[in-house]
């Protein structure tokens, strides 16, 4: 027989010995971030309309421009050790950054080859998820290889890699030519990462832009000279974000962890959080 | 909770955190079931009262971050509802403890039967007999009528009572 009062007692005993994990140092970390929102929000919308022309007028033809995008930063992330952050979002916060992930277990010609990984992360860094494909780095890959991320926006994100120090890497799009964000990846040599934030559909999943919904989309590497390395226009479609954590976290640092569950296939984003009211 | 007067606001704050994130804690869990829904429903509920913390006038905050994660609970479950959450996952349960098998059974009864409630019918439940409100209380905290209140709380009693897992349970209660 039960009453009320057993009610009351049960509801106790359900939650007896739950403790969060929430700290204080967290709990402002977050308030921080949330107090810059509402005015970024109101300043953002007051620069649009210049921000529209900006665009518009950057994307024309004729001579190349840099692409407008926030500024890379090298960072150390707690998962993965040295990193590059784009300042590129995907979904509603997540940032994408690059890491090198060099695989003692795979080797070309007796030696180690290193891979670029692409990777997505909260701005605080407590969450971490890898992207696929690995970009595998082969010495001399003069060819520019590119994948196509979709940001969670309605727009494409393409990054990828050529095997040139301070590359240049040009954009061609529906005849327009924009110049792409390049930086080095901390702790690989001669090599460029690239990426563009753009409209447009996405590569087929062949990556052959074969089918009439895809854009075409020309990449061309130039060195530091400005002579034309290598050039592509084929583009792999990412198929995914992997569900396992970085396989070699930093000497030193604790394993953090199974990574974000998330199904194979089609990027997923995690839910948005509870925005502030 | 009474702040103490000889801190700074972040002291304050930490002291008042040490005091309450564990009940919010419990609170977010009875409301959603889930382990990490709750966590993440505390912390929003604490990065708010933080935010606020010089504007708590008369120094309640537990009270008032208790309003917030109830009503951050409705928001998040409204929005939650317009979008599909796919999981491979079942809901975190606590460990098995030294509890006797029926009151194990008893717990996961009560557990299945309040996931049976609606949103409402389970927040006035939790605020009633686990965070001992009034019916009037209960109403300021979600911000709707007393008889609101009333009408869910009776719905919830109901729903319970016929509930094949707790066939006896409130059965007492008009008696009480």
């Amino acid at each position: 027989m039960y009453t009320v009062d057993d009610l009351r007692q049960q509801l106790v005993e359900e939650t007896e010995g739950l403790a969060p994990r929430v700290t204080f140092a967290r709990v402002k970390a977050r308030a921080g971030r949330r107090r810059w929102r509402g005015p970024l929000t109101v300043a953002v919308a007051a620069l649009a309309p210049a921000l529209a022309v900006g665009t518009l007028v950057a994307m024309q033809p004729g001579a190349p421009r840099p692409a407008p995008g926030p500024t890379p930063s090298p960072t150390a992330h707690p998962f993965v050790g040295p990193a590059l952050v784009t300042g590129l979002t995907v979904g509603d916060e997540e940032l994408l950054l690059f890491h090198r992930a060099p695989d003692p277990n795979i080797r070309i010609d007796g030696e180690s080859r290193a891979e670029l990984r692409g990777a997505l992360s909260d701005p605080s860094h407590e969450r971490f998820r890898e992207l696929r494909p690995v970009l595998v780095i082969l010495p001399g890959s003069l060819t520019p290889r590119v994948v196509e991320l979709p940001d969670g926006r309605g727009g494409v994100i393409d990054y990828g890699v050529v095997g040139v120090a301070d590359a240049r890497v040009e954009v061609a799009v529906d005849g327009r030519t924009v110049i792409a964000n390049t930086a080095r990846v901390p702790g690989v040599p001669d090599v460029t990462v690239f990426w563009i934030s753009r409209d447009g559909p996405l590569a087929e999943p062949t990556g052959v832009p074969s089918g009439p919904a895809s854009t075409a989309v020309l990449f061309t590497a130039r060195d530091a000279s400005g002579a034309v390395v290598g050039s592509t226009d084929q583009r792999q479609r990412g198929d995914g974000i992997q569900a396992s954590p970085p396989p070699y976290p930093p000497d030193g640092e604790p394993d953090p962890g199974p990574a974000i569950s998330v199904s194979p296939g089609t990027p997923t984003f995690r839910p948005p959080t509870v925005s502030p009211s | 909770m009474r702040r103490p007067e000889s801190s700074g606001p972040d002291e304050q704050f930490a002291a008042f955190m040490s005091a309450s994130a564990h009940r919010l804690y419990r609170v977010a869990y009875l409301l959603t079931y889930d382990a990490g829904q709750a966590e993440e429903l505390t912390q929003n509920a604490l990065v708010r009262t933080y935010t606020a913390w010089p504007r708590i006038v008369d120094g309640d905050g537990y009270a008032y971050a208790r309003r917030i994660l109830v009503n951050l609970h409705s928001d998040w479950w409204r929005r939650l509802l317009r979008r599909e959450r796919p999981t491979d996952r079942l809901p975190e349960r606590r460990a098995a403890g030294p509890d006797p098998a029926d009151a194990a059974v008893a717990r996961t009864s009560l557990a299945e039967a309040l996931r049976q409630l609606t949103r409402r019918e389970r927040t006035v439940i939790v605020c009633r007999y686990y965070l001992d409100l009034t019916e009037q209380q209960t109403a300021d905290d979600l911000g709707v009528a007393l008889g609101t209140v009333k009408s869910a709380h009776a719905r919830a009693l109901r729903k319970l009572r016929v509930d094949p897992g707790l066939s006896t349970v409130v059965e007492k209660q008009e008696t009480a």
